[in-house]
């Protein structure tokens, strides 16, 4: 290398070191040296760029980590919505059953003091046998051929017995019958079930009032219901070459869909008895 | 270029330098002494010599007066050092004339270099004195002929005496 190259480099390197001699040496109006100054200012575009970079980097890397969490907070507030949906759904159970077992209780102190409440354990509804199990039994003073009813009049008579539940007949069972009159005309007959969601009241004479709508209830002459209860009301009337009428009776409980019950004890107060609430036509 | 008289010569220059700012407070802002031996060496020596001087004595005069921006007499002789050298090797600078011209011109980029470099630096510079480098420049390139006629001299004195 030829002597002036030699004298130009070494030029150079005099002349940075002295540069960078002097910038040291000079302060800013914010007290940083002029070199730092300078060094920022050559170095300010490329710490930029990597800030930039790097604030892309941890901006995917935490909108990831956020997306993730985000998902993890997803997923369990869907659990947190289904297990509300599900205390939603019990409290709504329980209000209704609230409300049923208010309507039993009212219907027991107003109508039959000396009863048992129960819950139906199963129910069946084949047309030929229609029974439902009870979860009270001997062991809570049940007997055979007590009658039960719910809210809206007479459910059906217990058949069968156990230490900790009974077996109900329904009303409309085929082998069923209860002793029934017209509230409005006094017209009587038996209540028998056909297996179907509708009983036929029998033996009802031809010339007796019977109309449509009219109010069907226990008239006690069985021994078994009280009188008072309501059956159902009338549907059809229909006349039988025996010289009697028959009557389709709507049940006024429904009877697939039972849930609790009053099994009475003792005969209630005497009388004919309106159930709380029952509107009478006549 | 023998490094103790390379010292002496620096040395002698910023006594000189000192004594006339003793005497003459105002004379620094005329007078450079330490510029005589940076444009001596790149005039007679070498470009690397010069430069080398200048670097030294620039520095020099930056540590012992404190200056504001520390290195700017350092850069500014190195630079200049430099230049002088490189133009030795083109023009011919033996005739007295030349040395005081190039010792002239040398003062007056001085002057300039150290008004850039203040700007530069964002330093408080009440404007290039154009009368003060002017004066300096006549007196650089005087000292420098003096400094040339002075080694002639000197080296004449001792070639008498050799013979």
């Amino acid at each position: 290398m030829s002597t002036a190259r030699w004298n130009a480099i070494l030029l150079v390197i005099l002349l940075l070191s002295q540069l960078l001699l002097m910038s040291g040496s000079v302060q800013g109006d914010d007290g940083s040296t002029r070199l730092r100054g300078w060094f920022a200012r050559v170095s300010g575009p490329v710490v930029q760029a990597s800030g930039s970079a790097g604030g892309a980097f941890r901006g995917a890397l935490g909108g990831s980590r956020q997306l993730f969490g985000v998902r993890t907070r997803n997923r369990e507030l869907e659990g947190e919505v289904q297990r509300l949906r599900a205390e939603l759904r019990e409290a709504r159970e329980a209000v209704e059953e609230n409300a049923r077992l208010r309507r039993l209780l009212d219907m027991r102190e107003q109508l039959a003091p000396d009863s048992l409440g129960a819950s139906v354990v199963t129910a069946s509804h084949a047309g030929d046998t229609n029974l439902i199990v009870i979860d009270r039994g001997a062991r809570d003073g049940v007997r055979v051929d007590l009658p039960v009813v719910a809210w809206g009049g007479a459910v059906g008579r217990v058949v069968s017995v156990d230490a900790g539940d009974a077996v109900v007949r329904l009303l409309d069972d085929p082998f069923s019958g209860v002793a029934a009159v017209v509230q409005r005309s006094r017209a009587q007959g038996v209540v028998v079930g056909r297996g179907g969601t509708v009983l036929d009241m029998l033996y009802v004479p031809r010339f007796s009032d019977v109309l449509h709508g009219d109010r069907v209830v226990t008239s006690g002459l069985d021994g078994i219901f009280p009188r008072g209860f309501g059956i159902g009301r009338v549907s059809a009337v229909h006349e039988v070459p025996d010289g009697s009428q028959r009557i389709q009776v709507e049940p006024e409980v429904d009877l697939r869909s039972l849930e609790e019950v009053l099994v009475l004890l003792a005969p209630p107060r005497a009388g004919l008895l309106d159930p709380p609430g029952a509107d009478d036509p006549a | 270029m023998k490094p103790v008289h390379l010292i002496v010569v620096i040395a002698l220059a910023l006594a000189g330098q000192v004594a006339l700012g003793a005497l003459w407070p105002e004379a620094p802002r005329y007078v450079d002494l330490l510029f005589v031996p940076t444009a001596w060496y790149a005039l007679a020596a070498s470009q690397r010599a010069g430069m080398l001087v200048g670097c030294a004595a620039g520095l020099l005069q930056d540590a012992w007066f404190q200056t504001d921006v520390f290195g700017l007499n350092g850069f500014n002789k190195t630079a200049l050092g430099w230049a002088l050298g490189g133009l030795s090797a083109r023009f011919d600078v033996r005739r007295q004339p030349a040395r005081f011209a190039f010792g002239a011109l040398a003062a007056i980029a001085d002057g300039l270099l150290s008004f850039g470099l203040r700007r530069m630096l964002d330093q408080t510079a009440p404007g290039f004195a154009y009368g003060a480098v002017g004066v300096k420049a006549l007196v650089t390139g005087g000292l420098v002929v003096l400094a040339f006629g002075f080694t002639r001299r000197l080296h004449e004195g001792r070639s008498s005496r050799t013979r």
